[in-house]
């Protein structure tokens, strides 16, 4: 993946991608602000901030017709640590890209309006994703057991629809004006563009925006967990939940890469462990899912799954606690490690194969501090010894670590 | 600062190029279409077969057999299975919609050999063993059970049920007794027809490696010609009228999901390309009229989208949104309005540019990756056309008038044609 990287002096990074083969460009903007950043009796408002992104700027009444008129489309999406802002275009019409972006960085219009409408839409997507799904609010239940000073402890969608309905023009002015701003944000131009006409354009259009005075959030670290955390809660669904998280590693560490790989080795595919054993064998799950939250601050490891109907709760939990005892004991085999390392490799060629992935892999590589693992993310695979995934695996997996929900169906 | 306000000049699209397929013809008859990219490093497999849930023999037996196929054979177990393919990096996934089945590896080229070895075994020794059919049908039934808590489910459930008939195969739905009901025996039959069969045709997306072609040539050497269901597709019919609101009640929901539309005219149809503009200005993108008041300037849903869907027998137009259940009747009228309207009031040609325009672009996205252009590889086989009914769309999307969207709305998108079904809590 060839890329050149260089700051405008308002403090941007910008990183060029060039890919002829392909008649598009790509503009990625990532602003490193995300729900962390949020007070905890205003949450959701970095999410519900990007959908107003989309309001309307300084000197353009409307984002998105611009941009389709020009053969363009675009999307965004927030999580806990970033906004992510993204767009293609022929290209031939790129100047549109970097007219729209640049302007919203500039300044937004701040209109009553588009609040009131956006609030609206946030609180039907708050109770279509979270609210109308059987188990949807399991996050609300989990996060704050996990996380008891770090702001992870609420989803991005946030904590409740009041903390929506409540924002105001005034938070989204004030919000604007500290995170949006050239010096908090790394744009990617990926694509059939040359780095002459990138530079060109970036001076044109991005340089002229003022660099601003970025308070950045602060916020506790999570201590250490030292007992188990359990947390009982009923609601009107068919099956009970069994759902374990573990405190891992943030995202910038060694150890994250080793993390990733057991939780492929537990929950990934017909060949995993969990999946196996808890599913196929035992027969106490009728789904088992294990993954890692991957965010920048120590994240999560998680394990849920759906009750065959009749298992008890407890016999299910016991189940899994002594299934990681086991993988804890001993190594996994040269041969169990392949097989990860390999499947990690497909996918990560397969994840390559589209420009605005690579985009986004870039933005996210310089936003975590090193953009050369971007490149190198295959390495970063291929060099781990079984030894290392051991080594995670005692150190995480273990119950004083672990924050159990029982989410129990009433009708059970 | 220069001046922000105007807007950059830009280009039309106005030339579409579509990387075509290579077709590969073996001797025993079977085809293998090629989507070439030397550059890239990965590969794709498609193996298309006759057999989907129109050609099953009992509800449910299409997408048992598929999700059953890599779950032993009489050397291996479901767990070998997965672990061999996985030590190459490899995915096989078997699925079955309703006009066909299909299994695909994705892998990297250099293992493709190996897995088509395995997968040969898979196809001629599909086991389908008593213990994986009873997990299966355990789990599928649960799963059944916890998607019937979902109001956007039970819609569209409810939806194709009524728009194709309850005898057609495209509107039935598969149910509890049915999971029941599934057997080895059907299973095992029904994956011997389609599985143990030549595929209808082979896609290959990627880079392709060397002696590719003789690997496929081997590993469907000594099968039988394709599996051709003889069972009858029933045609459909619609049941209901756009007078009375099909309510599926699901009490204590805190939305309601709507679904409305009709059956309509079908891909080899003349007017089949103009009306899939219509769609999009109606509601196949962001900045559709149905989002634009809906969400947009309402902000009574997450999102509204419109939707043409070609089967191979039937066509629906559809339109769907999740709703505050407060707004439902002012949901379903207003997009009564947005019907009236495209048919009563002429679009001005800016706002039909914008989708025009949209629309384009999207083409251009399409055609750019192999994977994506295996899709539209494939609408041209499926429905014998040539790649000119693509390079066509330019024309056609570029020559549609304000007054020819009048026409195909009053024609196909007349809101008294269509049915409605809402799932949710209904007002006490």
């Amino acid at each position: 993946m060839v890329y050149t990287r260089f700051i405008l002096p308002n403090g941007l990074t910008v990183i060029h991608h060039p890919d002829t083969k392909t008649q598009l460009v790509v503009i990625n903007i990532l602003y490193k602000v995300g729900s962390r950043d949020e007070s905890p009796d205003q949450t959701g408002f970095a999410h519900l901030f990007e959908h107003l992104m989309f309001g309307g700027s300084l000197n353009i009444p409307e984002y998105d017709t611009p941009l389709q008129i020009a053969g363009g489309d675009n999307n965004a999406f927030t999580n806990n640590d970033i906004t992510n802002y993204y767009l293609t275009v022929p290209k031939n019409n790129i100047e549109t890209g970097f007219w729209l972006e640049s302007d919203r960085m500039l300044s937004l219009a701040f209109s009553e309006n588009s609040l009131k409408v956006q609030q609206g839409v946030v609180i039907e997507e708050f109770r279509e994703r979270y609210l109308n799904q059987p188990y949807g609010d399991l996050w609300h239940k989990l996060l704050p057991l996990a996380y008891k000073q770090h702001p992870y402890a609420w989803p991005t969608i946030g904590k409740e629809l009041a903390h929506i309905e409540n924002a105001t023009l005034q938070d989204v002015k004030a919000f604007f004006q500290n995170f949006y701003c050239p010096n908090n944000a790394i744009l990617v131009v990926a694509g059939n563009i040359d780095l002459e006409t990138t530079k060109t354009l970036c001076d044109k259009w991005f340089a002229p925006i003022p660099k601003s005075n970025l308070i950045k959030s602060s916020y506790k670290q999570e201590e250490i967990q030292t007992s188990p955390r359990f947390l009982e809660t009923t609601a009107d669904v068919p099956y009970h939940m069994l759902v374990k998280a573990y405190h891992t590693c943030g995202r910038k560490e060694d150890d994250y890469y080793a993390t990733d790989l057991l939780s492929d080795y537990l929950g990934a595919g017909r060949s995993a462990l969990l999946y196996n054993e808890l599913v196929k064998k035992q027969q106490l799950f009728a789904e088992l899912d294990c993954y890692i939250t991957g965010d920048v601050d120590p994240g999560l490891l998680i394990i849920e799954g759906k009750l065959v109907e009749g298992v008890a709760i407890e016999k299910a939990d016991e189940a899994i606690t002594k299934l990681l005892a086991t993988v804890c004991e001993a190594p996994l085999s040269e041969s169990t490690m392949e097989r990860l390392k390999n499947k990690a490799e497909t996918t990560i060629a397969f994840h390559d194969m589209k420009v605005l992935n690579r985009a986004m892999k870039l933005a996210y590589a310089e936003f975590l501090g090193d953009i050369s693992t971007a490149t190198h993310e295959q390495e970063k695979y291929t060099r781990l010894s079984s030894s290392d995934l051991h080594r995670v695996c005692n150190a995480f997996l273990t119950p004083n670590n672990c924050s159990t929900v029982y989410y129990l169906s009433s009708n059970a | 600062m220069h001046n922000r306000t105007e807007t950059p000049a830009f280009k039309n699209i106005d030339s579409f190029s579509i990387k075509e397929y290579q077709l590969k013809r073996l001797d025993s008859g079977l085809d293998i279409y090629l989507i070439e990219d030397p550059t890239s490093d990965v590969l794709k497999v498609d193996f298309f077969y006759n057999g989907g849930v129109r050609s099953e023999p009992a509800n449910g037996i299409a997408n048992a057999a598929a999700s059953l196929l890599t779950e032993g054979t009489s050397k291996m177990s479901a767990e070998e299975i997965a672990n061999a393919f996985d030590f190459y990096g490899a995915f096989i996934q078997a699925s079955a919609n309703k006009d066909e089945s299909q299994v695909t590896i994705y892998c990297l080229p250099k293992f493709f050999k190996q897995c088509s070895i395995l997968l040969k075994d898979i196809l001629i020794d599909a086991q389908y063993p008593e213990k994986e059919i009873y997990i299966y049908k355990n789990n599928a039934t649960q799963s059944l059970i916890v998607k019937e808590k979902k109001t956007s489910f039970l819609s569209k459930r409810r939806y194709s049920n009524l728009l194709f008939g309850h005898n057609n195969s495209y509107g039935r739905s598969v149910n509890q007794e049915d999971i029941k009901n599934i057997s080895r025996e059907t299973i095992l039959a029904f994956g011997k027809n389609v599985y143990s069969a030549r595929p209808v045709y082979v896609m290959a997306a990627g880079k392709i490696p060397d002696g590719f072609v003789e690997d496929i040539d081997v590993l469907f050497r000594g099968l039988a010609e394709a599996f051709v269901s003889n069972i009858k597709f029933e045609e459909p019919i619609t049941l209901g009228t756009s007078e009375n609101l099909n309510w599926v009640e699901v009490p204590g929901a805190n939305q309601c999901s709507i679904r409305m539309g009709k059956l309509t005219i079908n891909r080899s149809h003349k007017d089949f390309r103009e009306l899939t503009v219509v769609n999009l200005f109606l509601g196949g993108f962001f900045g559709s009229r149905l989002m634009k008041n809906i969400r947009e300037e309402k902000g009574l849903t997450y999102g509204i989208y419109s939707d043409i869907d070609p089967k191979q027998k039937a066509t629906s137009f559809n339109i769907s949104v999740e709703l505050n259940k407060d707004s439902v009747m002012i949901g379903i009228e207003e997009i009564r309005k947005e019907l009236k309207r495209l048919r009563e009031t002429p679009t001005t040609i800016y706002e039909l540019d914008i989708a025009k325009n949209y629309y384009l672009g999207s083409f251009l996205r399409g055609f750019d990756g192999v994977f994506s252009l295996s899709n539209f590889a494939k609408t041209i086989i499926d429905y014998k056309l040539n790649y000119e009914y693509y390079s066509g769309y330019l024309n056609v999307i570029q020559s549609l008038t304000p007054e020819r969207v009048q026409q195909l709305a009053s024609e196909y998108l007349h809101e008294d044609s269509m049915i409605t079904v809402v799932a949710g809590p209904k007002n006490e």
